[in-house]
């Protein structure tokens, strides 16, 4: 049993790939956190989906793909924002326009490139080809978002709680806002590597769905989320290692299965109630 | 001495325009309150959601002296909730000028407290109740501060002034009406606000819950602090209030000083403004 589980991990693409998983899954499922309680899940697939644009453009001029990824993310969510700025727009109004409009302009920029081949590890992902230099990319990302979203936990938890107080004691909510959706880019950025395009989203909004049934308070929800990623990526990795199946599809699958399993065990088990312990002891 | 002066030179730069500057989150830029100023005066506040639309305040002009219990009375869509959020900074007025303690609206938000209807939160959202009250707080931590002893000590003598320490691990999601209604008061206590602007902080509470509230504001203003309170509850204007302001379409149709109220105030002190 030990070797089955070791075996994988002597293989060098096994360990950068692995590595790079844990790194995308930590980064996204925090993140996602915020994306599932300000339900913005939408917006955050959105945003995975318009980087195809950029990710072409980038490939067809020989560019590193993550900067045409994190060009068009950024791109499409300060457009996406400035569309529903004041609300003159709703916010998924304005999604729906800006996302079919550039997924439609990426497709149409694969067909000129003719060749939908060279585009399926963007699409789909392939976190088994990460390389070193993708790693530090990854890594970079990794610690500009979790860094960020460690200074400002405190204000991008009370604007989401109640952004009425936080606007009367001067927080700006939408200031907060456009930096929610620059770091949510970044770290859509990195998932593409390990997912695709396609599922990035599932890194993000599944396990921070899964915790919020496990836990009511935000730090275990961080928590949670952060476990419930880790393990997914480990299952995908070990799925796609021995079966053969690609990895972005394996990771995804492994994330869903969790949390179709934390959704029926929570239900009948009652587990969110015993996240406030000292509740009943209190009132009792 | 020198510090009172440059206070006074400081807000006299900004003297409530009603181009407001913007003032940044946490300690930088607040104001102290000018000695002498009503908590609250308003002259010729014009308000609108959009510039197409019917103002929803107008011509409106109002003073509130510091210390006062004041209610804020007319039916739906008077413009008793705008006036509260133009108050709190939530609505640029188009015209007009707005003065909280003689400083622009903004220069005092870490001395403004505004509760608004219950509605208006997310009581989905994964807190306690004790992380709630601490939420008023932040306005003196600003960017990158934890809560200290201190702070912690104020939510403490909050919670319990509200009598809600019990449930300070207990879920916001978790939460009765009335509970809701103290949690918020206490963040309101927790902020150590001088102004509370209240938003109807009555509707739909049984009478235990209305007696703490109308208590905690009633020590309030004793303390010198002043209550701005929006509300339909027209049996407790001459028990529980100093006057009473009359609005009608978006316009304040009279103020009413009541006299000889049967409120407690043989041990009320100066005001701190």
């Amino acid at each position: 049993m030990l070797s089955w589980l070791i075996e994988p991990f002597q293989h060098r693409f096994m360990q950068q790939a692995l590595l790079g998983s844990v790194l995308v899954g930590i980064t996204c499922s925090s993140l996602g956190v915020y994306v599932v309680l300000r339900r913005m899940a939408f917006l955050g697939d959105a945003i995975a989906h318009t980087t195809l644009p950029g990710l072409v453009i980038a490939y067809l001029n020989r560019w590193n793909l993550i900067w045409g990824a994190l060009v068009a993310a950024i791109v499409t969510a300060l457009g996406i924002g400035w569309l529903s700025r004041n609300q003159r727009l709703r916010e998924d109004t304005a999604i729906g326009v800006v996302f079919s409009g550039m997924f439609a302009l990426g497709i149409v920029m694969v067909s000129k490139a003719q060749s939908y081949r060279n585009f399926s590890h963007m699409l789909f992902g392939n976190v088994l080809a990460v390389t070193q230099s993708d790693l530090i990319g990854i890594s970079i990302v990794s610690v500009v978002v979790l860094g960020t979203l460690l200074a400002v936990n405190k204000e991008m938890a009370l604007t989401t709680v109640d952004p009425l107080h936080a606007q009367t004691i001067g927080l700006s909510t939408q200031r907060l806002r456009y930096l929610l959706l620059v770091i949510l880019a970044l770290a859509i950025v990195a998932g593409i590597q390990s997912v695709g395009v396609v599922m990035t989203t599932a890194l993000m909004v599944t396990p921070a769905a899964a915790a919020s049934l496990i836990t009511r308070k935000l730090q275990g929800m961080f928590v949670w989320s952060a476990v419930i990623s880790i393990l997914s990526n480990c299952i995908g990795l070990y799925a796609s290692f021995y079966l053969s199946v690609s990895s972005g599809g394996a990771i995804v699958l492994a994330c869903t299965v969790l949390f179709g399993f934390i959704f029926v065990v929570t239900r009948f088990r009652g587990w969110q109630s015993e996240s406030f312990p000292n509740i009943s002891k209190r009132e009792a | 001495m020198t510090q009172d002066s440059s206070v006074i030179r400081r807000s006299n730069e900004h003297e409530c325009s009603h181009v407001e500057p913007v003032w940044p989150y946490g300690g930088r830029g607040h104001l102290d309150p000018i000695v002498g100023r009503p908590a609250i005066q308003v002259r010729d506040l014009l308000v609108r959601y959009c510039i197409e639309a019917e103002p929803a305040i107008r011509n409106a002009s109002l003073e509130v002296p510091c210390g006062q219990r004041v209610a804020l009375v007319g039916h739906n869509g008077a413009g008793k909730s705008t006036l509260l959020k133009t108050l709190a900074g939530l609505i640029k007025p188009q015209d007009g000028r707005i003065c909280l303690f003689g400083n622009p609206v903004g220069a005092c938000h870490h001395r403004t407290a505004y509760l608004p209807q219950r509605s208006d939160l997310d009581w989905k959202f994964p807190v306690s109740v004790y992380e709630l009250v601490m939420t008023g707080r932040y306005v003196h931590l600003g960017w990158f501060k934890r809560p200290k002893k201190n702070d912690k000590e104020f939510v403490d003598r909050a919670l319990r002034r509200l009598g809600i320490d019990h449930i300070a691990q207990k879920p916001i999601d978790a939460l009765s009406g009335g509970q809701q209604q103290r949690t918020l008061l206490a963040r309101a206590l927790a902020q150590q606000s001088s102004l509370f602007l209240l938003d109807e902080p009555l509707n739909a509470l049984d009478e235990g819950t209305r007696d703490t509230v109308d208590e905690v504001l009633c020590e309030h203003t004793q303390g010198g602090g002043t209550v701005l309170v929006a509300t339909h509850d027209l049996g407790r204007l001459t028990e529980s209030f100093d006057r009473v302001i009359y609005m009608s379409e978006g316009c304040v149709e009279r103020i009413e000083v009541l006299a000889g109220t049967q409120k407690m105030k043989a041990t009320s002190k100066v005001p701190k403004c």
